[in-house]
């Protein structure tokens, strides 16, 4: 395990207001007023980091939830995780 | 003289009839009018946070807050209107020479609009219409056929809840809407529905058909259905397709009531509660022919298509 993914990711909570509207996250951030949405991995990951998860905790999530390989989990949290990233929306700690 | 209104819910006072009578005599919005006229250059920018404005070629409109000194609302080479901190008390000083008639039309439409959201409230840009106690909205962009569609319902038996503003409440429980303006303010391209039109019309201040329907006799009514109306080839069928809840919220943030609303607390709260009212209520795109030569047996068609009840399953579009 790398030092990167034992680190905490966690969705912005400043000036992002968001609801799971039939299964998928929709989000306004409020800074720049515009909207974010996600799939329905994606919104399981997003529930995941409202508090904040490693990124080998939320690979093990999406392992357990469709029964992919740990490589194709953490290819999928790091494609979301910069997603969020070029949205303004992830916070990185620890 | 001061005339009480009830308007979105609310009675409100002000030298002018905007809405139904009042259900008090405890006004929560009082309206007042200055009677000597502005002398702020409009032409010089405005101090204070935007919250909102609109331009086309020249500004139209733009509010911004004042802090402690509440709000300012103006009408470019119009009319001022400063609006307290309470948002509660208004006050409207014109610029001189400007069209004192229109200032009705403006503060049922697009000041009450304004004063609602300020309020964290919902509003949609919608006419409505009800039939039998149950209520549906008619919302799309400036002309695109709500006032029309609602004036054609109201010739089929359907009562008027409002024109342009509507105030939507998710309650927790349900999501209800309130009555609004008393009358249809309709283009003059709608000359050729008017003919139809059996009642009494005249021409408002800014230049509408102005059409007094039967309106509903309900402050406040469970809304049924919201309908997008999106205009079609000649030869499309009269048709409503039923949107998934997030195309939904997505069809209705995109036709706000008032445009480049930028303030981050009302935003979210407007946001959080439409998309409440999208999981509950049923949202249509209504199909409508390009075109269509309508008379009383096309109203009725129409009128039936936007209150008839959901079918189960519904194939969503």
């Amino acid at each position: 395990m790398t030092a990167s993914e034992s680190r905490v990711v966690q969705i912005r909570s400043n000036d992002v207001s968001w609801r799971e509207v039939d299964g998928e996250v929709i989000a306004l951030d409020l800074r720049s007023s515009t909207y974010f949405t996600t799939n329905r991995t994606g919104t399981l990951l997003w529930h995941a980091m409202i508090d904040g998860a490693t990124i080998d905790q939320l690979a093990a999530l999406l392992r357990s939830s469709f029964g992919i390989s740990d490589e194709l989990a953490h290819a999928d949290v790091e494609s979301f995780l910069n997603l969020l990233v070029a949205n303004g929306l992830l916070v990185r700690s620890g | 003289m001061t005339t009480i209104s009830r308007l979105y819910g609310m009675d409100v006072a002000s030298p002018f009839l905007l809405g139904h009578p009042a259900m008090s005599d405890q006004p929560e919005i009082r309206i007042t009018v200055d009677d000597a006229p502005s002398q702020a250059d409009h032409s010089e920018p405005l101090v204070g946070r935007l919250i909102a404005s609109f331009a086309l070629d020249t500004p139209q409109y733009a509010l911004v807050d004042l802090g402690d000194e509440g709000y300012l609302y103006r009408f470019h080479n119009f009319v001022d209107i400063k609006i307290a901190q309470n948002q509660r008390d208004l006050h409207c000083q014109f610029v001189a020479g400007a069209p004192e008639e229109v200032l009705p039309v403006i503060l049922a439409g697009n000041v009450m609009a304004m004063l609602l959201l300020l309020r964290g409230e919902l509003v949609f840009h919608a006419s409505a219409i009800e039939r039998a106690g149950r209520a549906v909205a008619i919302a799309g962009h400036s002309g695109a056929g709500k006032s029309t569609l609602a004036a054609m319902a109201c010739l089929a038996r359907s009562k008027l809840v409002t024109d342009d503003v509507l105030r939507v409440v998710p309650t927790g429980i349900d999501v209800i809407c309130y009555r609004g303006t008393a009358a249809l303010r309709l283009r003059p391209s709608s000359r050729a529905l008017t003919s139809e039109i059996p009642w009494d019309d005249h021409m408002s201040a800014d230049g509408r058909r102005l059409l007094s329907s039967e309106p509903t006799t309900c402050d406040q009514l469970p809304l049924e259905a919201i309908f997008i109306p999106r205009l079609r080839e000649a030869d499309h069928p009269l048709a409503r397709t039923l949107l998934a809840p997030k195309s939904a919220l997505f069809a209705l943030l995109e036709l706000p009531r008032v445009q480049n609303w930028n303030d981050p607390v009302t935003s979210a709260e407007h946001f959080m509660k439409l998309a409440t009212v999208v999981e509950q209520t049923p949202v249509y795109a209504l199909d409508v022919p390009r075109g269509v030569a309508a008379g009383p047996s096309w109203f009725e068609r129409l009128t039936d298509l936007l209150f008839e009840a959901p079918s189960v399953p519904e194939s969503v579009g």
